[in-house]
């Protein structure tokens, strides 16, 4: 698989699109089985695919496959009082909430980040005016592929906030660039590295990578070397496109060890839900 | 001059304190009314108001000025204090308009400025004849890269190939043999040149000071190709430069 | 085109202002005036009295260039979409249709900070609007962390905003940290802290230097180069490198500070100040450039931060946010500095907060001095900081965690945080997500003058063509970290 990633053709690009899709599907319907049932407001589908998808791309296609995923730890007290008030006053919004040694974490449904973003933003007890960053990061086995990392800032208060909404393949999530301006180049450059599509995005253009650019570079699927490089051609007088040729091998060392002293080495933190 | 000078608000060290990590709504003043999700009258920044004092920095006659002369209570970081004057310095008599037209009719501040470039055009000069004269270079340097050998001649390198694993340009090749006597040395040492960010990793990992980089920074090239190093180039460096890159490793023996 | 009556008359009175040394709130408005009356000209009709056959041939070569008018006639009669004199005199004040030239700035301007290329809509010399091209100096610096191991993606940060290198290595050595759960000696702090002010005085003189190269003065850069080169003598002291010094590690530094490295920073730190003040007797005064400077780029405290504004940017419109006081990492929690707020959110303040800034930072630096602690560099966890020589030559469980920490690099336990610290530019935050593996999951890097390129369409919008490279200047654009 890893060989077929690196290979620069289109045709094998395509191969290797069309394996991922139907990987994802497989996925996706797996985790449909168990999860998504769930009647309570704000809770994360329990079944998320933990694999790590760092290890190679390789790993997780045939990881997921039956195997028996850890049962997640119990869910932390929602000790924090601003977040509870807040799941307490809009909790259709929220999908869950994470509480970590960082910022506490607020997994919002997709369809109501702006409402959400624009209720954190105007309350007074939030104003959480700043949007200081906003990402996109993919996990390729998950069944939603993507998620969109908001990180908040209130100027006021002194604090820092996370919103995460989780997205997959070819679905849309609503732009934030009315409540926060700064999202407007945020999530063009989560459209080009991600290929995460916002809805209502005024200009919603690749912006970090060549004009003409094909495919998302920070997609794990994505080879690190990328499919083609550009030079100048003298004789054409202009720069010009070719497939990838390296003269030395990418070296991908592995020194991993199989006794490994760290718990959970290799997996995501499940995600606690809120009740 | 006194009354036109440059005033800056300046807020003092301890406004806002950290806040506990994963806590919300944090400053100590406002845990309290954090609870009930309605904070008193904007705790968090009203400390930073009651220690706002002004500090004159010096410049002649810039008309800004940004003071403030209540320390106010206010919170709000959008709004300024109470009695903050956002002002152009604005003349207020009659002396001042006269000193101010003056300043600007017969061009002090240019004047001033030049006659200070006119002290630095006498002034020591600064800049070194370089190709003949070289700044310093601490023993720390790291330039182009050198193999060493012991005294013996026989060469350092035991191809552990830390320096491969760590490089993180992957600038550095080895191949690697058993020689007739049973040591372990290398057949093929690489490195490219072109590709290296000279972090200083491979010097930090040989655990037998067998690549360094040394304190060579003149070995710009015409073309790609001489920029591959070999083991041959890099041996040769190592003899050529062994006396300072022993000099420098013995006098930073204590730090490594 | 001409201007309106309104606007010569503003202009001179202006320039009178000017002249008479009247810079107050009068001839401040006045320029506001004159501005907003420049930016809503429309072209008038040609002024009577021109040679009829002029006109009728000059047009079509007019029309096709510009598109200036469209090719409709009017009241019937048309000579290439121009209008006759009949129809001058009866409808002499009727608008006409005229379309913005767009203008390509960059990417090899000298006052375009590296690599950035402007698409600029001007009406005239006014920018209606401003579109930043940016990414031809992208290197993929996120993509490259996930493939390296902690301490291999180190040198990346050195390469980002490649004029605070240690600042930004100090962001990612304390994400990691964060992540590992792990101290750092107070030495290693105090160290860090002593380099990220020298780093800031660093940026901060290239920042302002060459915007008054920008905005037309020439000397300020000369002078506060060679204070540069004195602090990159300090780097290079330290850790081997002149600019890309991949000092600061995770779990503290990469090497004590050498023997006499210290008093020669108070050295330099004393006279410093007086090499600040040279600049400001150069510079704050200066009527150029105050003219340059003074009310343009203006941006209200509640646009900063809804623009995402963060360092001298946003404190520069009057918010006092600066994350070494209001979230405090490494040592800041223990000096004692002042934090300069502007209130107009101009250039000009700006410029006099990074001013105040680099006094601030000598103050920092000497207190660093004074305070610095004896002890270790390095935290003791011999799973993330490499042993010394001495012991890797000694004890083998030293040299088998030579081997793996140079081979393996440390695992980091699963979990994801955002790190802020405040550099010269602005915040500048690593989102690091980890899965518990040797490499990265995700580095997102969260780098300052991204925003504020983001934002340049906001500011620029209104403003001179020449103002653009002003507001440039002020945002402390470099594209190491822009385009990451």
């Amino acid at each position: 698989m890893l060989s077929a990633l690196r290979c620069s053709s289109p045709i094998c690009r395509g191969i290797v699109a069309r394996t991922l899709t139907s990987l994802a599907s497989s996925v996706a319907l797996e985790g449909a089985a168990s999860s998504l049932t769930s009647p309570a407001a704000f809770q994360v589908p329990a079944k998320v695919s933990f694999s790590s998808p760092v290890r190679g791309f390789a790993s997780s296609a045939d990881a997921p496959k039956g195997e028996e995923e850890p049962p997640p730890p119990p869910p932390p007290a929602l000790s924090d009082p601003f977040v509870r008030s807040v799941v307490a006053s809009v909790p259709k919004w929220v999908e869950g909430v994470c509480l970590t040694s960082d910022v506490p974490i607020i997994y919002v449904k997709r369809e109501h980040i702006v409402d959400m973003a624009t209720y954190l933003r105007d309350s007074t007890g939030a104003q959480f005016r700043v949007l200081s960053d906003l990402c996109g990061v993919d996990y390729p086995s998950r069944e939603q592929r993507f998620e969109v990392v908001y990180n908040l800032m209130s100027v006021h208060y002194n604090t820092r906030l996370r919103l995460k909404v989780r997205c997959a393949e070819g679905e849309s999530v609503p732009s934030l660039h009315e409540v926060h301006p700064s999202a407007n180049w945020f999530e063009r450059e989560a459209w080009d590295m991600f290929g995460i599509m916002f809805e209502n995005h005024p200009d919603l253009r690749r912006i970090l990578t060549d004009y003409g650019f094909e495919g998302h570079p920070l997609r794990k699927d994505f080879p690190l070397t990328g499919y083609v490089e550009c030079r100048y051609d003298d004789t054409e007088k202009r720069v010009v496109q070719e497939p990838v040729e390296l003269a030395q091998e990418f070296r991908f060392f592995d020194f991993s060890n199989p006794w490994e002293t760290l718990k959970n080495e290799g997996k995501e933190v499940p995600l606690p839900t809120t009740k | 001059m006194a009354a036109s000078r440059t005033l800056l608000r300046v807020c003092s060290s301890s406004f806002v304190q950290a806040s506990p990590v994963g806590r919300l709504l944090a400053p100590a003043a406002a845990t309290s009314a954090a609870a009930s999700f309605c904070p008193g009258p904007w705790a968090a920044h009203s400390a930073a108001a009651a220690q706002t004092h002004v500090v004159a920095a010096p410049g002649m006659f810039a008309t800004r000025g940004i003071a403030t002369s209540t320390p106010a209570r206010y919170a709000d970081p959008l709004t300024p204090p109470q009695n903050t004057r956002i002002t152009m310095a604005e003349p207020k008599n009659f002396s001042e308009v006269l000193d101010g037209s003056s300043q600007t009719l017969f061009l002090t501040e240019l004047t001033r400025g030049m006659s200070l470039t006119l002290k630095y055009f006498f002034d020591k000069k600064h800049t070194i004849n370089y190709p003949f004269e070289k700044g310093p270079l601490s023993p720390r340097f790291r330039g182009e890269h050198a193999l060493r050998r012991y005294p013996t001649g026989e060469e350092r390198c035991i191809a552990c190939k830390l320096c491969e694993a760590v490089c993180p340009a992957q600038a550095i090749t080895i191949e690697t043999e058993e020689r007739e006597d049973g040591s372990r040395k290398t057949t093929r040492y690489d490195i490219d040149m072109t590709k290296c960010i000279y972090c200083g990793f491979c010097q930090e990992a040989c655990p037998v000071d067998a690549i360094v980089e040394g304190p060579n920074f003149e070995y710009a090239a015409f073309s790609h190709e001489e920029l591959l190093y070999d083991k041959e180039k890099l041996l040769a460096n190592g003899d050529r430069w062994e006396t300072e890159i022993a000099k420098n490793l013995e006098s930073e023996v204590q730090y490594r | 085109m001409t201007s309106t009556p309104a606007a010569m008359a503003a202009l001179s009175m202006a320039s009178k202002a000017v002249i008479g040394g009247l810079r107050g709130n009068v001839s401040s408005s006045m320029m506001t005036t004159l501005r907003r009356g420049i930016s809503s000209l429309r072209v008038l009709p040609p002024p009577c009295g021109q040679p009829q056959g002029a006109l009728a041939s000059a047009p079509a070569a007019v029309s096709s260039a510009n598109n200036v008018f469209p090719n409709q006639p009017l009241f019937g009669v048309s000579f290439g979409g121009r209008r006759t004199y009949a129809e001058e005199a009866a409808h002499p004040l009727a608008e006409r249709k005229v379309k913005n030239f767009t203008l390509n700035f960059g990417p090899q301007h000298p006052a375009a900070h590296g690599v950035l290329r402007l698409v600029l809509e001007m009406n005239g010399e006014v920018v209606e609007r401003s579109d930043p091209h940016i990414g031809l100096l992208h290197r993929g610096t996120e993509k490259l962390c996930e493939y390296k191991t902690y301490m291999q993606a180190l040198p990346y940060f050195d390469r980002l905003d490649y004029v605070s290198m240690m600042v930004q290595e100090q962001g990612y050595s304390l994400a990691c940290e964060k992540l590992l759960g792990i101290e750092v000696p107070l030495r290693a702090q105090y160290i860090r802290v002593l380099f990220a002010e020298i780093t800031r005085c660093l940026n901060h003189l290239l920042a302002l230097t060459t915007h008054a190269l920008d905005v037309g003065a020439l000397t300020p850069m000369l002078w506060a180069f060679e204070e540069r080169e004195k602090m990159m003598e300090f780097y290079e002291r330290v850790s081997g490198a002149r600019m890309h010094a991949a000092y600061v590690r995770p779990g503290g530094v990469a090497q004590d500070l050498p023997l006499g490295l210290c008093e020669d920073i108070y050295l330099f730190a004393q006279q410093f100040a007086s090499r600040i003040d040279e600049l400001e007797e150069m510079l704050n005064g200066n009527r150029i450039w105050k003219q340059r400077l003074v009310q343009i780029g203006e941006v209200s405290a509640r646009d900063a931060m809804a623009y995402g504004f963060s360092g001298a940017m946003l404190r520069g419109s009057g918010v006092s946010w600066d994350i070494r006081k209001v979230k405090p990492y490494d040592v800041y929690d223990r000096m004692e500095f002042d934090v300069p707020v502007g209130t107009n959110g101009d250039c000009y303040d700006r410029y006099l907060i990074r001013m105040e800034e680099m006094r601030q930072s000598i103050r920092i630096i000497m207190q660093c001095l004074n305070q610095m602690p004896e002890g270790m560099i390095k935290t003791d966890d011999r799973k993330v900081t490499p042993p010394s020589r001495a012991q890797m030559k000694h004890s083998m469980e030293s040299l088998i965690h030579h081997f793996k920490l140079y081979t393996e690099g440390f695992n980091v336990p699963p979990g994801e945080t955002y790190t802020s610290v405040e550099a010269p530019k602005g915040e500048f935050g690593v989102y690091l997500v980890s899965d518990g593996t040797n490499r990265p999951y995700r580095c997102r890097i969260r780098a300052p003058g991204f925003v504020h390129l983001g934002a340049l369409d906001f500011m620029a919008k209104k403003h001179m063509l020449a103002d653009v490279v002003t507001i440039i200047g002020t945002q402390d654009i470099v594209f190491g970290e822009v385009d990451r």
